[in-house]
């Protein structure tokens, strides 16, 4: 097949649906040998489109917010427009920067999708995109563009020459923009000793008039580093499962590993310090690993937190059970961790019964509109502000966004820029120190990393007693 | 056997070392159960079944601590304990009582901390009532008077799955001739006129497919790697159903999906080729946890599928989940729950629509009766399949 096939008109009915590079088999008819094509192709019938009666609905993947579309978004929509294909005819053509464009008849906007007892009534195929991406994206009408031919042609023309100039006109073979990976790759890393591959931050209130911080806790948490090293050289492809799996041996080392790094004045002990929280599964609770360090951090006098992610609370509920009641034996706080956005609408935690809920922050919540900004807020409300912490505060907006709610503790890379601002006003030995080696050092568990500290007690404590 | 056990003897029979199983303790059982059925005479029952504990999981203390776990019950008015030949123990008692609450809990500890076991802890005690469930106690009697039979084999590999492994296996899968491994399973709506097919679920049994291609392994032992396992059977379970016979003519169906399936190539090629006649009766049966993890991904996943026609299940979960996932909030059409014995002492929350339930593991009459006393008409499990034919 060549161009001549769109020689009568920019696009018809009955034609091979799909242009363009393939994502993994969907259905489609047989590929273009030279795929660099799809971007002159659409230029081509750009420049024949000058039947009324045509529309070209253009899926700009290319300006999808940060991170990016994932794999999911660009083929669940090339299927929907292949559908619509299928039903009215016209054309897709997959560009090599991930957008997508539909030449297809006028009826591909205006008709209703079929009912099929899901849709919505009366819903039309840009309806249902809308719908679709408003999950990840605060705008996704800014993703959706309708070219009316043909009177919008020439910017129709406009974009495909744009496309085409991204390849330089003559690319052959190239790969189309890659979507983001729905998690992040491991990669081998040769095995440390394990403190110097754990991290430690600490959660703060901030006092109501907004200005005085409290240290709460101090969370131990393993770093990336230390799960790609517990991976050690077993080739692994992107998958949430395997890091989970990765995360749960993780879990058990640091287990065994914390109650040899309590009482050797290092980063976990008790001096002045806020309680310490560990990342632990209701597996991880019930185990006699955790009784042991409960044990010793009990005889240091040291309080113990466990952060178990929500995550694993829903996934193993006997062992949840079991493990509150040891939580609530052991006098241990017990705190749900890794709550989104989502999951703060679409559950209710109050069930779970802990005392703090960890409220992961996402830029996407700023972005919340109407319906679903009020049912965030309602959400709240029925929690209560009180029981939540806003998590990867790592900017003064999470910070303004929480108090306007009425959450008052935070956690995050901004709050410990505060609490390193507050330790430098007061510290003696701080004229030797910046603000990044001071963060540094506070959330260093392995004595390499603490070095060059000269004040290491304020350094745990996290913040001067009595400092503003 | 006293009428009525004293502490002293509950605790020695139960501490025997060597369980004392024997044909009196059936026959009288039998006669039990007969009496209470032709009299109307109530009773609760608790069967403990060892008989079903995989081998490694079988051994004298184990059993020793199944039988201490039902220490409690014991006490309970004119409780009776019976020993069936096939190590199978029976608790027949009067009247309410919260030692059955301990007795669960105890018997749900057992084995908790071994995910690889085989069934689930909780279906090792059935609770029973008499005279409802008169005829499930004659036959738990008929079954331990029987020869020990080769019983269903239950997983006999116990060493835990490894990546390295995980990705063998995931290769052989991909290479396998999948059919002979797909099973249906009915689901029914109870109405005027009894149980009726409501849906299949159509699912690929992982058990049988372990056994044979992985014996000496229990892939259930690691739940994140099982879990990215099913992933692998979800793909050959759609790429068997795209093919035009399994779907031509056949009833509405369910089936077992991870989000991420539903958003693969697999999914759209399926949909792609799924007949006009059945959109509208495919039920997408997701995994709580799985749903959690991702709730981006869910979202548009769902929003997805119904517009494409098809109904989501999410399930199946304990009856306490329910309050944490209400289903109006998260957009399922349906939500499974698991029925095990101490669901009998939980009721439906009031803001729960009843039609949305699918109640699951339904092993009893008595666990039909509850579904029926909150509202729910769908039911799943081992009861609710076609009657076997009875022995004459």
């Amino acid at each position: 097949m060549g161009v001549s096939m769109l020689a009568a008109g920019p696009a018809r009915a009955g034609g091979r649906p799909i242009l363009g590079p393939r994502d993994g088999g969907l259905p489609s008819g047989p590929v273009l040998a030279d795929f660099t094509a799809v971007e002159r192709l659409l230029l081509d019938a750009a420049r024949r489109a000058v039947v009324p009666g045509w529309v070209a609905l253009i899926l700009r993947f290319s300006a999808f917010p940060p991170p990016g579309p994932r794999t999911y978004h660009l083929s669940v929509a090339r299927s929907l427009l292949e559908d619509a294909v299928h039903r009215h005819g016209g054309q897709v053509f997959a560009m090599r920067n991930g957008d997508l464009v539909l030449l297809a008849g006028t009826a591909v906007l205006t008709a209703p999708l079929p009912a099929h007892g899901g849709a919505a009534p009366g819903e039309t195929l840009p309806d249902l995109l809308l719908r679709l991406f408003r999950a990840d994206c605060a705008a996704p009408e800014r993703l959706i563009g309708i070219l009316t031919l043909p009177d919008a042609r020439e910017r129709l023309l406009t974009y495909a020459s744009e496309r085409l100039g991204d390849i330089g006109g003559t690319a052959t073979g190239d790969q189309p923009r890659m979507p983001i990976a729905d998690s992040r790759s491991l990669t081998s890393v040769a095995p440390g000793p394990l403190p110097d591959l754990l991290h430690r931050q600490t959660a703060v209130l901030i006092g109501s008039e907004g200005a005085r911080l409290r240290p709460l806790f101090r969370e131990v948490m393993s770093t990336n580093a230390a799960l790609e090293a517990e991976a050690g050289d077993t080739p692994i492809e992107p998958d949430p499962f395997l890091l989970h799996h990765y995360a749960a041996r993780l879990e058990r080392r640091v287990a065994a590993a914390l109650p040899t790094e309590i009482g050797r004045s290092g980063a976990l002990d008790p001096a002045l310090a806020p309680p310490l929280h560990v990342n632990i599964s209701p597996a991880g609770i019930n185990s006699d690993a955790f009784l042991e360090l409960a044990a010793i951090t009990h005889a240091a006098g040291l309080l113990l937190g466990a952060e178990i992610p929500l995550t694993d609370a829903v996934a193993d509920p006997a062992g949840l059970e079991l493990a509150r009641a040891r939580l609530a034996r052991e006098d241990i706080a017990y705190v749900i961790d890794e709550v989104s956005h989502l999951a703060l609408t679409m559950t209710e935690l109050g069930a779970l019964g802990a005392s703090l809920y960890k409220l992961a922050w996402s830029p996407r919540i700023e972005t919340l509109a109407g319906a679903e900004r009020q049912a965030l807020d309602g959400a709240i409300h029925a929690l209560g502000a009180g029981r939540l912490a806003v998590t990867g505060a790592d900017s003064e907006a999470a910070l303004h966004w929480g108090l306007a709610r009425g959450i008052r503790r935070f956690q995050g890379r901004h709050v410990d820029a505060m609490l390193a601002a507050a330790r430098l006003t007061v510290c003696p030995a701080a004229a030797a120190c910046t603000l990044r080696q001071c963060q540094e050092r506070a959330s260093a568990v392995a004595p390499a990393g603490r070095h060059g500290c000269a004040n290491t007690a304020l350094l745990d404590a996290g913040m001067p007693t009595g400092a503003p | 056997m006293t009428a009525a056990l004293s502490r002293r003897e509950s605790l020695r029979e139960l501490h025997d070392d060597e369980p004392r199983g024997s044909p009196e303790d059936a026959r009288r059982l039998g006669a039990l159960a007969r009496e209470c059925g032709a009299s109307g005479i109530g009773r609760q029952v608790l069967q403990l079944r060892l008989s079903d504990l995989p081998e490694g999981r079988s051994r004298p203390h184990h059993l020793q601590l199944a039988r201490e776990a039902l220490l409690p019950l014991t006490g309970a008015a004119r409780a009776q304990l019976f020993h069936l030949p096939n190590q199978d123990l029976v608790v027949v008692w009067r009247g309410e009582t919260p030692a059955l609450r301990h007795c669960l809990d105890a018997l749900s500890l057992l084995f908790s901390d071994d995910p690889s076991f085989g069934p689930d802890p909780m279906s090792l005690a059935v609770s029973l009532t008499l005279p409802d469930d008169a005829e499930i106690v004659l036959r738990a009697v008929e079954q331990s008077l029987r020869p020990r039979r080769a019983m269903v084999k239950a997983p006999t590999g116990n060493l835990p799955l490894e990546p390295a492994t995980l990705f063998a296996l995931e290769r052989a899968i991909a290479q396998s001739e999948m059919s002979r491994f797909a099973r249906r399973e009915p689901v029914c709506r109870n109405g005027a006129e009894g149980m009726r097919l409501a849906w299949e679920r159509r699912y690929l049994s992982d058990s049988e497919l372990f056994d044979t291609i992985l014996p000496d392994r229990a892939p259930r032992a690691d739940p994140w790697l099982f879990r990215r396992l099913t992933r692998t059977l979800d793909r050959r379970m759609l790429s068997l159903l795209s093919a035009t016979e399994e779907v031509r003519g056949v009833p509405p169906f369910s089936l077992d999906l991870n989000v991420a399936s539903l958003l693969g190539p697999e999914f759209l090629r399926f949909d792609a080729n799924l007949p006009t006649a059945l959109r509208g009766y495919v039920i997408l049966n997701l995994r709580p946890e799985d749903v959690l993890s991702d709730l981006a991904s869910f979202c548009f996943a769902r929003d997805f599928a119904r517009a494409r026609g098809y109904r989501l299940l999410l399930g199946a979960i304990e009856a306490a989940q329910l309050r944490l996932l209400p289903p109006a909030r998260s957009g399922f059409d349906f939500v499974a729950i698991r029925h095990d014995p101490a669901t009998a002492a939980w009721t439906l929350p009031i803001d729960v629509d009843p039609d949305g339930i699918v109640l699951t593991q339904c092993e009893t009459a008595g666990a039909i009766a509850w579904g029926k006393a909150q509202g729910i008409s769908l039911f799943q499990g081992r009861i609710v399949t076609p009657p076997r034919p009875r022995r004459s």
